[in-house]
């Protein structure tokens, strides 16, 4: 199942197949393809996960008898025979459908009339966000700053190892001469993971507080975490245009569903006597809320929060593809170009990157995280 | 209430209040000095090629010698040929038989656990790709896949029993798998390219390491948890260790062992 993840990425060795055909619907904007073969590829997934499990589960009391598996053996052999000799082999072509394509024509339509929001989104993004945060950063900001702060916001959070790992993974980056694409990706990471916990956060609350809200959003959820990244970063290049902004778009896509997940779970796991007892204490609803349930749930939203970063740098290489700029396009040229040096680089330094900030929500966590709750 | 007053408490540091408020006057000083000293200085970029420049070396040296030194012609060039081999075999297979059969067959090899509904299921997710008319690319992603789960089974199985008997081992190999999950997969990108070209040999050995560390890690998992007892009692009527890990042992992992290749 994970290992189909990897079969997009895999076409930039030349793998062909359907990661291939991804690729192509990518380079020419064509979401319906794109969406016909993402599903494509979890229907595979599904696939091999059944067969792998139907490995698994036979046993003796379920097995068919010796006649009947001898009876579907030959039977299959008698299709292939068949087949093979009445010429039917190919997959019918009459039967192919272009039922995807209705959504090229919808995101087209979208691309041309809902042009007044993306523009400004992406205006505002890169111009008022992206663009002057990333120079101050590198050329304002003298290094030592940066990485002290980082020093200091880790003994402030968890102590000293916390500091201690965080010069060193940062120092690290600094002297093989990655410090500002990785700033730059930085910059990106932050602004992906703010939107997605701005919306997974409020979402994945509603969810937990509202039955039907769950059951609407779960759908929407599983789709989003099977289908491959790579499908939803094509209506985002038709809509925002290659650059920062798909990529960030794609990022909070992917990296949504874990944080609304584990909020809601937060929520639900509230006890109701906590929730009870304020009541009876005359709590009004949002008094409940932001009193009693958000600060009980606080520990296992901040996990979400967590996976939420860590799925983000996870697309950082995927923006790549799209004029993301940062360590992610140096490791798409580094694989183009076969440059090994560049690609232990790129490699390293995103490794460090997801060290510090994997280790530091972490701890953030656990610090916000309410005391565990105890049965009075 | 609750949220607000163990903050202070569950603190890691027992530092004496005014020390902890003298921080917040000292580190912001500290940064100001230390923007004011290095403002405008040359980023320390010391290692910028010691790294790099040997890997970008050897790359060259790779690709000078793919022809005529013994690791590509012994090593590299029969394995490429051997999985390409596979890769064709399987996918020539797969397009030779008439597309009709392999639903039908994965719907008789699910029947046979009489789990049904996930047969049909499965068996009307393989139509799906023919629908939209992506059979064959379907096929060739799916021998690939198909190549990738045996050779990371035929690699990660021994690898995890291995694991399970000698604890050294097992705290050798950790870090490296731990390596193989976190490092980003187009970084092993560069080094399959220059050891395999191009094509789905290097994305097949791509997807083995990436698949690997879980079938080490569960089968690891599997064969520890198999019951000491069970075990104790077969050594009891003299069955050799080779005779218990093949007939209890590996049959009682499997499905821990499966559950790490899916």
């Amino acid at each position: 199942m994970m290992a189909l993840g990897i079969v997009v990425l895999a076409t930039l060795l030349g793998a062909g197949g359907l990661g291939q055909s991804a690729m192509d619907t990518l380079s020419q904007r064509r979401t319906g393809r794109g969406v016909a073969t993402g599903l494509a590829v979890v229907a595979i997934a599904a696939v091999l996960d059944r067969l792998g499990r139907a490995v698994v589960g036979q046993d003796r009391a379920t097995a068919p008898s010796r006649r009947t598996v001898l009876l579907c053996v030959g039977g299959v052999i008698g299709l292939i025979i068949f087949g093979r000799s009445a010429n039917y082999i190919a997959f019918p072509e009459m039967w192919e459908t272009r039922a995807f394509d209705p959504i090229d024509d919808g995101v087209k339509w979208a691309r041309d009339n809902l042009r007044w929001f993306t523009r400004n989104f992406n205006d505002t993004v890169v111009s008022w966000y992206y663009v002057p945060v990333r120079d101050y950063l590198t050329d304002s900001v003298a290094w030592p700053v940066i990485i002290a702060s980082a020093a200091a916001l880790g003994a402030w959070l968890k102590g000293w190892r916390l500091a201690l790992l965080n010069v060193c993974a940062m120092g690290s980056i600094l002297l093989i001469g990655m410090w500002e694409l990785s700033i730059d990706t930085f910059v990106q990471v932050v602004a992906a993971v703010v939107l997605s916990i701005l919306l997974a956060i409020p979402v994945g609350i509603a969810a937990g507080r509202h039955r039907r809200v769950e059951a609407a959003l779960s759908p929407v959820l599983d789709a989003l975490q099977t289908i491959p990244s790579l499908v939803y970063i094509i209506p985002a290049v038709t809509l925002f245009t290659i650059g920062v902004v798909p990529g960030l778009i794609a990022s909070i896509l992917y990296a949504i569903v874990p944080g609304v997940r584990l909020a809601a779970l937060g929520i639900k796991q509230v006890p109701t006597e906590s929730v009870e007892a304020s009541q009876m204490f005359g709590a009004r609803p949002r008094q409940t809320m932001f009193g009693v349930r958000i600060p009980l749930a606080a520990r296992t939203i901040m996990a979400g929060v967590n996976q939420v970063i860590m799925l983000v740098l996870a697309m950082v290489i995927i923006s790549g593809l799209v004029g993301g700029g940062g360590l992610g396009f140096e490791t798409i040229s580094a694989v183009k170009n076969s440059e090994l040096g560049l690609g232990f680089e790129v490699g390293f330094a995103i490794v460090m990157m997801a060290i510090v900030l994997d280790r530091s929500s972490q701890a953030i966590a656990d610090r916000v995280g309410a005391p565990e709750v105890t049965a009075h | 209430m609750t949220a607000a007053a163990p903050l202070e408490s569950r603190s890691s540091y027992p530092t004496a209040d005014w020390q902890r408020r003298a921080m917040w006057i000292v580190v912001p000083l500290a940064l100001v000095a230390l923007q004011l000293i290095f403002a405008g200085t040359q980023l320390p970029e010391y290692l910028d090629e010691t790294f790099s420049d040997p890997l970008d070396d050897f790359a060259s040296w790779a690709q000078q010698n793919r022809s005529s030194n013994w690791l590509f012609t012994v090593i590299f060039r029969p394995l490429t040929s051997l999985v390409s081999t596979g890769l064709e075999t399987i996918e020539d297979t797969l397009l030779w038989v008439p597309w009709f059969v392999i639903p039908i067959a994965i719907f008789l090899y699910i029947a046979r656990t009489r789990a049904w509904k996930s047969a049909i299921a499965a068996s009307l997710a393989i139509i799906y790709p023919g629908l939209v008319g992506l059979w064959d690319v379907t096929i060739e992603t799916l021998a690939l896949m198909g190549m990738a789960i045996v050779l990371s089974v035929a690699l990660g199985v021994p690898i995890g029993i291995l694991a399970a008997f000698r604890r050294g081992f097992d705290t050798a190999i950790r870090p490296v798998l731990d390596a193989m999950q976190t490092i980003p997969a187009p970084v092993y990108f560069v080094p399959m390219v220059m050891f395999f070209g191009i094509g789905p040999v290097p994305a097949t050995l791509a997807t083995v390491i990436y698949a690997l560390p879980p079938v080490v890690r569960l089968t690891t998992l599997g064969i520890r948890g198999v019951a000491e007892q069970s075990v104790e009692a077969l050594t009891m009527f003299g069955a050799t260790r080779w005779q218990t890990l093949r007939k209890v042992q590996i049959p009682m992992a499997l499905p821990t062992i499966m559950a790490g290749v899916t």
